[in-house]
């Protein structure tokens, strides 16, 4: 392609440099590779439980159905908890909270990472330093620290969670974006798109995002196992929000000291936070590896 | 510093309700997840007679559930087996680098447990709280008028350097607990003045004090009324000076670490104490410390998490020692401010409450249910007030009256302190029923504690057990060091009564007097008060003389000062 011809043919401004065998073909890939499915698989268990799970609940979050912290508690599936509440109740309906937080703050981390690392990758020269030795600064402070701080000061609130980790998945997502677009915003296409007179934000969201899309797929599902893992563990240091709500990972918290009476309180969200990390994990790998192509000659 | 509920009356453990830092303190009783609690239930009286035959729980009313009083050096074993000498017992307790060692101060358990080794009271309670002269210094206490008294001390004491005890140490005692500039005891500072004690002879003291006070003699059966040498100073780095009348002597300590504790060989009580040395050791958490006791690495620990307590109970070589203590959870409402300036509104909180079902869930059913009163302990509590039951009904119809029905509410509860938060949690869950939402709100403990804490409308406290008089003192006045429901309202002549209770020095009228007050709080209070909740600690199955019986202090009152505990081979 050069300039003039996307010139005269102005649909092909609008480049992709997929991988050869297209779109679809990551797609294909990705599904043919066992990691994907079983993470797949996983992932559809565990959202299927945290979103219908709700309506199969035997008893409310809240209610009192027997001695605290017993196993074998009658008309009980997996016993009580600390305040005598039946773990299976609560197992059933504590996953929406952390999934609906875990999946909004990592979208939100995502726009806003993207944006940086295009308009970075974009600009170059003095913008760039800016913006990207800003991420360096945020990414410095650990994780947990900051959110732990943003909790303690702001309150424990459900936006004041979503926003602190959605900010600390910023900064990865914006390496990452910059990264990927450097090597797009070189293209020709990028040139005929600016000859043409196209906007700003017409060569960021139309030129080159979708070209970044594959390492921001694989970016995405990585930040959200870690925004859920980030959730989980305000949880369970007691910085989750709603005192007694159902949730998964207060539920470790609270039940943690019955762990060799009553271990189902604790253990079923433990498996349930585990496996959709892992699950969330093998999708974003199996999309890393299509997209590489590292298994393309592996018959799947 | 108003966030700062070092307190009392003279009632000595005062805990500072903001438990500061580390987890000074202890009572991690209720579910090992509270957080650093600390600090520990101020507890104030004396705790039971050892012999005196009675069993496990004499003297209270039963335990409402799961409390069986296991005890295991129970009177039974106890006198199963001969008493032996020698050992050394390692005693487990959740401590912090804040831990101290005075003998007329405490502020965590830990501190409690250490003192107790090493001082002696000048008189306690028995079983029934009453007085008790045992295991006390005291020989007798006569009431000359209520604001007269002549204490006499037993004969022959000596402290731990064989020095005899004279009626010099016994007035720099006093005065020590006085000092405005230590501030050990300013309840006690305000009935005592410096000069009001006067020699009759070396054992025999008068007591003359500034107004009338039937409660000073409560206030010598706190623990941390005892007996030091003139010129006694708190530990600051050399054990030397730590010289008591207790039967174990301070060896060595570190803050936060432990503390090692020898025989006391000038021991005024014959034969005793049992054990060669005794060995305090400061744990982060109660679930280190429960560990460390399933792994034999203690034989005794303070405080087993509720939850836990079944786990070790199966245990054969564990022993879990349960005692009915007058501890106490509230949830409180300002009386003067809306919604509960209506006393219809505050009838309906109590009315919705399962007292049964809060004992079960937040107590795991060790405590019994209490009745929106408080001073169990006290021989005066009243046993003919009615049980308050759950009853929605009424409690909604009570607030249709009031133009409330549909009432919103925040209730507020702190972070530190065991069982609060698991309260609020289950009281905002039976409130649905009555269509009132109420939102419990789990505060960080420094800004609970902090210059709002005795402000907001509807909140949560923990106290210990104390003598009824002393804890409307310490709550439920206007000049109350804690006002937390600004009780009582100006039209009431409940101050005026409690003149005359705190004055009355014959014990049957001044028990009618308190029947009275207690009657208006039942019936108009602003404490809705759901349990009484046990003390709970654990020891080896080898570790004898430990009984469970009504208490004040953990551990069969710390053994008091470990001086009946010894080793079964």
């Amino acid at each position: 392609m050069t300039i003039v011809e996307a010139g005269l043919q102005p649909g092909l401004a609008s480049g992709r440099i997929d991988p050869p065998s297209g779109r679809r073909g990551v797609l294909v890939a990705t599904l043919g590779l066992w990691r994907t499915r079983i993470g797949l698989l996983l992932v559809a268990v565990l959202v299927g439980i945290a979103v219908i799970g709700p309506l199969f609940a035997p008893y409310g979050g809240t209610e009192f159905v027997g001695p605290p912290f017993t196993a074998d508690a009658p008309d009980t599936l997996f016993g009580t908890d600390k305040l005598g509440q039946d773990v299976w109740s609560r197992f059933l309906l504590g996953g929406r909270t952390i999934l609906l937080l875990a999946v909004v703050s990592t979208l939100i981390g995502l726009a806003i990472g993207a944006v940086v690392g295009l308009v970075a990758a974009y600009n170059r020269g003095r913008l760039d330093n800016v913006l990207m030795r800003t991420m360096d600064v945020v990414f410095a402070f650990p994780n947990l620290l900051l959110a732990l701080v943003a909790v303690t000061t702001l309150g424990r609130r459900s936006w004041v969670i979503v926003l602190i980790v959605a900010f600390t998945a910023v900064p990865r997502v914006a390496r990452i974006t910059r990264g990927a677009a450097l090597g797009v915003v070189e293209r020709d296409f990028i040139g005929a798109a600016e000859a043409l007179g196209e906007s700003r934000s017409h060569i960021l969201g139309r030129e080159i995002l979708p070209n970044v899309a594959g390492p921001l797929l694989v970016e995405a599902n990585l930040r959200l196992t870690y925004s859920i893992a980030l959730i989980g563990a305000l949880g369970f240091l007691g910085f989750g929000v709603g005192l007694n709500q159902p949730d998964w990972a207060q539920m470790i918290n609270e039940n943690r000291p019955a762990l060799s009476t009553a271990p189902w309180g604790t253990l079923l969200p433990i498996f349930a936070i585990a496996l959709l990390t892992v699950g969330v994990g093998l999708v974003a790998d199996g999309l890393g590896r299509a997209i590489a192509g590292v298994d393309r000659a592996r018959p799947t | 510093m108003d966030n700062d509920r070092r307190r009392e009356l003279w009632l000595p453990h005062a805990m500072s309700r903001r438990r500061l830092l580390a987890g000074t303190g202890a009572a991690v009783l209720f579910a090992a997840c509270g957080g650093d609690d600390d600090s520990a239930s101020p507890s104030t009286q004396g705790g039971g007679q050892p012999t005196g035959g009675s069993t496990g729980t004499a003297g209270g009313p039963a335990t409402t559930s799961g409390g069986p009083a296991t005890t295991s050096g129970g009177p039974a074993t106890t006198s199963g087996g001969t008493p032996t000498s020698g050992g050394t017992l390692r005693v487990g307790l959740v401590g912090s680098t804040n831990d101290l060692i005075d003998g007329q101060y405490i502020v965590a358990k830990a501190d409690q447990a250490r003192l107790v080794s090493g001082w002696d009271p000048v008189v306690n309670y028995d079983t029934d709280f009453n007085i008790s002269y045992e295991h006390s210094l005291a020989e007798e206490i006569e009431t000359v008028a209520a604001d007269n008294y002549v204490i006499r001390f037993k004969e022959g004491l000596e402290f731990h350097n064989g020095k005899p005890v004279t009626a010099d140490d016994i007035i720099y005692s006093f005065r020590r607990r006085i000092d405005p500039k230590l501030n050990l005891a300013p309840g006690l500072a305000e009935l005592l003045g410096p000069d009001g004690m006067t020699a009759i002879d070396d054992r025999t003291i008068e007591f003359q004090l500034l107004k009338p006070a039937v409660t000073f003699i409560n206030g010598l059966a706190e623990y941390t009324t005892t007996i030091v040498p003139v010129d006694y100073a708190r530990f600051d780095g050399d054990v030397s000076n730590q010289i008591g009348t207790g039967p174990f002597m301070l060896e060595s300590f570190t803050p936060g670490t432990e503390s090692v504790h020898v025989k006391n060989p000038n021991y005024w009580g014959s034969g005793l104490p049992l054990l060669d040395e005794v060995q305090i050791i400061d744990f982060a958490d109660a679930q280190a410390l429960t560990n460390a006791l399933a792994s034999g690495e203690v034989d005794a620990a303070v405080d087993i998490p509720f939850a836990q307590v079944s786990t070790l109970e199966s245990d054969s070589n564990l022993r879990i020692l349960e005692s009915q203590a007058g501890n106490w959870l509230v949830i409180t409402m300002a009386i003067d401010q809306a919604p509960f300036d209506d006393v219809r509104v505050r009838q309906a909180m109590r009315l919705i409450a399962n007292r049964e079902e809060m004992v079960e869930r937040v107590l795991a059913g060790h405590g019994r249910v209490a009745n929106d009163m408080y001073g169990v302990l006290d021989p005066c509590y009243p046993k003919d007030i009615p049980q308050r039951e759950q009853d929605i009904e009424q409690a909604m119809a009570l607030l249709a009256d009031a133009g409330q029905e549909g009432l919103t509410i925040d209730l507020f509860a702190p972070d530190d302190t065991a069982g609060l938060a698991e309260l609020i949690a289950v009281f905002a869950d039976q409130a649905q029923a009555a269509g009132v939402t109420v939102k419990a709100q789990v505060l960080d403990g420094g800004t609970y504690w902090g210059d709002e804490y005795t402000k907001r409308t509807f909140a949560t406290s923990f106290w210990s057990t104390r003598p009824y008089l002393i804890q409307v003192a310490a709550g439920s006045l206007k000049n109350a060091t804690y006002p937390e429901t600004h009780w009582p309202s100006p039209d009431s002549d409940f101050a005026e009564t409690y003149d005359q209770a705190i004055a009355e020095t014959d014990d049957s009228a001044r028990c009618e007097i308190i029947a009275e007050m207690q009657q208006e709080e039942y019936d108009n209070g602003g404490n809705l008060i759901p349990f009484f909740y046990n003390l709970v600690d654990g020891h080896a199955a080898n570790v004898k003389g430990f009984e469970a019986r009504p208490n004040l202090l953990n551990l069969d009152h710390y053994g008091r000062g470990w001086k009946n505990i010894w080793f079964e081979d």
